[in-house]
């Protein structure tokens, strides 16, 4: 800290590692029966199923419960994802 | 319709992204001396030591108190600093002067380290102006009001510039401190070269660094520096942004005539 302002002092390149990133994805296809030149079919999608906060990235900031302190705060796009298409081909 | 509106909200919810803090386990690293040193002309020259403290708890650094630490003006006088307050150092004999280039030598731990910055002449401001937050749009130049001016925008921030002397024959640099209502807006170090000078004349801003508004007091300090500490202070702009969408990745400032130092400079201080 100079003149009471906080100036962070590196001491590597790429020293660290973002956290694991794993999720899970699950898809469900149903075909319905052919009408004439029409196939249609069903698909129902979990993206990211177990619904895991899994790191976009990390920045650090003051903290808000306790002025002076730093903390680290992750940022995360996206927790569980359901989707569901209905394709039709001819 | 109120199922429809709950269902989108869930949606939004899911598909928005969240933050929340989490506990980052940073490598230990051994502590690094940081070091303040200020010649300003004739004040007594001083010098603050302290070591690098852990990311998270900044309040915790460590005041050097059993370090030696001596100046040398020029090829001149030699003054070992006197200990006033723990981790501040203060010479009894060696005050800024005009022209003098200044040697810091610390020893700490069987270690030596040391520095040097040169003292360059007395800053003069022209004057200051202000520009109207709104002259950036339809108005143009012509809203480069004097203080004083009226105006119906008095409800927006105003720029301030600072309009010093430069010589042109010389390469200077400058520094600029800005107070707004007696608080000092800080955030970033506001330097500057003579590059943009024109004629003799360098105007400065510190951009949204320091808005203010009508009725506001504003005080501005203007330093000559020298070329290391001009260098130190704009990498160290750059680096303390590195949190902003255009900025560099993060890196420590390089030091330039320095030795394992964190930081020392002389200026010369002009207020206005």
């Amino acid at each position: 800290m100079i003149d009471g302002q906080i100036i962070p002092y590196y001491t590597e390149r790429n020293g660290y590692r973002m956290p694991d990133y794993h999720r899970l994805d699950l898809n469900l296809h149903l075909d319905n029966n052919k009408r004439g030149r029409f196939t249609s079919s069903w698909d129902f999608s979990l993206y990211n199923a177990y619904n895991r906060y899994n790191a976009y990235s990390i920045y650090f900031r003051e903290s808000e419960e306790d002025p002076g302190a730093r903390e680290a705060v992750q940022v995360t796009l996206f927790g569980i994802v359901p989707s569901v298409t209905y394709n039709i081909s001819f | 319709m109120k199922n429809i509106l709950l269902f989108l909200i869930f949606v939004i919810g899911l598909f928005t992204g969240c933050e929340h803090v989490v506990d980052i386990d940073l490598n230990v690293a051994s502590p690094a001396l940081v070091v303040e040193g200020r010649v300003i002309k004739d004040s007594l020259a001083f010098v603050k030591i302290h070591e690098t403290s852990s990311y998270f708890q900044p309040d915790t650094q460590r005041c050097i108190c059993n370090a030696q630490v001596l100046i040398r003006e020029g090829d001149n006088t030699t003054d070992t600093l006197e200990q006033i307050a723990p981790g501040r150092y203060r010479s009894n004999s060696i005050r800024g002067t005009e022209g003098m280039t200044y040697y810091l030598t610390i020893v700490y731990e069987d270690e030596s380290f040391e520095a040097q910055s040169y003292l360059p002449s007395k800053p003069l401001i022209y004057s200051l102006s202000q520009r109207s937050f709104a002259s950036f749009g339809e108005f143009g130049d012509s809203a480069d009001f004097d203080f004083g001016g009226g105006t119906s925008l008095d409800s927006l921030p105003w720029f301030l510039f600072t309009n010093i002397h430069d010589d042109p024959e010389t390469e200077d640099y400058y520094m600029f401190e800005y107070y707004v209502n007696g608080e000092q807006k800080t955030g970033r170090y506001n330097v500057s070269n003579d590059e943009n000078a024109q004629n003799d004349t360098l105007r400065y801003s510190p951009g949204p660094t320091a808005l203010f508004y009508t009725g506001d007091t504003v005080t501005v300090r203007t330093y000559a520096i020298d070329e290391g500490l001009y260098t130190y202070f704009d990498m160290l702009s750059d680096a303390l942004s590195s949190n902003s969408f255009f900025s560099s990745t993060p890196y420590n400032p390089v030091l330039k005539y320095q030795q394992r130092c964190a930081r020392i400079f002389c200026r010369h201080e002009l207020r206005l």
